[in-house]
């Protein structure tokens, strides 16, 4: 008992139980501080935000807890201090690219170009947004492969965020033979489009006459739908096209190349040789 | 007409809502879905008659409890909005109002259990296309209806898979309204039993200006011209009451 009297007695120890009742005081107030701050803040923003909003007190107040209990175990915090900030320095050249990605982290956070479940295309790969991190984006791509890219990449890339907007358009390029009458054409592919359940009546479809192709009169169809019916839309007005043109005797045309002599009115010529003509094999053997 | 009824294990039941047609089977451990849509005849009404039904079709399956029986089909209105235009664009001078008859077709809602209340879903008696309505970055997806809104309720077609829903709009403004295109939003209205229709709840609409929100109200009756009215399914979602639409003033045209 002379020993427990004697620790009792000794200074060291009300500094010890002091550094003690902070930590088993101070964690779980900072995770209720961090726990509400990130409620506060997913009520008013987004998710991604909420976490760095927790995660943020979280850190900010363990810092703050350990410098006061260094303190209150007698740690010079100046000579401390010095050596962190030299530590920092070199820190922070060794980690440049992971604080790039962090701070890029914080402007996608903050500016939200995308949010998880949308699907985007960044750098012409496409797919669905599972999480928005510090260090980097994860994403599960259309063939269901994991993807992981660096927020910095993200910063730097031109990314298009497919489903932001509730509607979206579906440009069919559509090729037809010189032949036949684009009018009748065009008012065939409205008719299409508005017949199919997945084509919104409004905004109307686009026709345009886009171009005299090589091959053929070239025509753009572009359908409005809903942004969940595009492989809805696409299989079933592809097939309506096909059908309805080949009911209605409408030539999709295929690439060729037509040979002119100088004229198109004029056939092309063929000469005939008569007489002593050498066979192919015959010019063979001359020539060995 | 739309009471439930007992199908037996092994028994198969028949509805005709105009085109839709429906049938329910029920065999010892599940009930069975089969659904059709003929629009060469949609004045025709059936009602839970015994017909074993298409027998090489696709039904859809649902596991039941053991001693459920009873069979509930009620109508529904969409969930989505309906889009539908007048029967010419016109404008709305200041300090008038109007009233607009618009034909909303129904969804038939399939219940079992004691009250219905195992849902074996909802199919649309006529499959509508979709539409949007608003700007391309903000507006609402909606189904777009085939029929245009009418000054008359005599006007509007009467058959037993379609609701008529009065829309009554108000511009007590000095402002001259542009009117193209109306949305309504029928989770928001109830159905109503009529004398030789279905009603739906009215829809108001009060015109503010053409850089002010509309505001829009859904009270808990029809129109007068529905006379007497039974009310029967209420709404999917009750209304926010005074609720405002912004957005959709620059479009000449209103959201109710």
């Amino acid at each position: 008992m002379e020993w427990l009297a004697n620790l009792v007695e000794s200074p060291r120890f009300y500094i010890l139980l002091r550094s003690a009742i902070l930590l088993a005081i101070g964690l779980p107030v900072l995770h209720l501080l961090a726990s509400g701050g990130r409620r506060l803040a997913k009520a008013r923003t987004s998710d991604q935000a909420a976490m760095l909003v927790g995660k943020g007190i979280f850190y900010t107040g363990v810092l703050l807890l350990i410098i006061m209990i260094m303190q209150n175990l007698g740690f010079k915090l100046t000579a401390i201090l010095g050596a962190a900030g030299i530590i920092g320095v070199a820190l922070s050249f060794a980690s440049q690219t992971s604080l790039s990605n962090i701070i890029s982290g914080i402007f996608l956070i903050w500016e939200r170009p995308f949010a998880v479940g949308d699907v985007i295309d960044v750098n012409g790969t496409v797919g669905m947004v599972l999480s928005i991190d510090l260090l980097s984006v994860k994403m599960r791509t259309l063939d269901n492969r994991f993807l992981r890219v660096p927020n910095e990449t993200i910063i730097k890339s031109q990314v298009i965020t497919i489903t932001r907007f509730p509607i979206r358009r579906l440009d069919l390029d559509i090729g037809v033979a010189y032949k036949e009458d684009v009018d009748r054409v065009m008012k065939l592919l409205v008719e299409i489009a508005d017949a199919n359940p997945y084509s919104l009546d409004e905004p109307r479809p686009l026709i345009i006459f886009k171009n005299f192709g090589n091959s053929a009169i070239e025509i753009m169809l572009g359908v409005w739908f809903s942004k969940t019916d595009l492989l809805n839309l696409r299989n079933s007005i592809m097939c309506e096209i096909k059908k309805r043109f080949d009911a209605e005797g409408i030539e999709i045309a295929f690439p060729h190349v037509s040979l002119y002599t100088g004229s198109a009115t004029q056939p092309f010529p063929v000469r005939v040789v008569e007489g002593n003509a050498a066979t192919p094999a015959e010019t063979a053997s001359e020539s060995s | 007409m739309w009471e439930a009824t007992t199908i037996n294990p092994g028994a198969t039941r028949h509805w005709q809502v105009g085109p839709c047609k429906l049938w329910v089977r029920r065999l010892p451990d599940e009930w069975q879905t089969y659904v059709e849509r003929d629009p060469d005849s949609p004045h025709v009404e059936v009602w839970a008659v015994d017909d074993p039904g298409p027998g090489e079709a696709t039904w859809t399956r649902f596991a039941a409890v053991r001693d459920d029986h009873q069979v509930e089909v009620r109508p529904q209105l969409p969930e989505r909005p309906v889009i539908v235009r007048p029967e010419t664009s016109f404008l709305f001078p200041g300090g008038s109002d109007l009233t607009f008859y618009v034909s909303i077709p129904l969804h038939l809602g399939i219940f079992t259990g004691p009250g219905g209340e195992r849902s074996l879903g909802e199919v649309p008696t006529v499959i509508l296309s979709n539409s949007f309505f608003g700007e391309p970055t903000t507006g609402q997806l909606g189904f777009a209806l085939k029929t245009t809104a009418r000054r008359d309720p005599a006007d509007l077609r009467q058959q037993p898979h379609l609701a008529a829903c009065p829309v009554h709009v108000r511009n007590p403004t000095g402002v001259t309204m542009a009117f193209e295109r109306l949305c309504l939003y029928t989770r928001h209205l109830a159905i109503y039993k009529g004398s030789n229709r279905l009603w739906t709840s009215l829809a108001e609409v009060t015109y503010r200006g053409p850089t002010e929100p509309q505001q829009l109200k859904y009270p808990d009756r029809t129109g007068p011209e529905a006379g007497e009215v039974e009310p029967w399914i209420p709404p999917r979602e009750p209304a926010p009451q005074g609720r405002l639409q912004r957005q959709l003033s620059a479009f000449k045209s209103f959201i109710t």
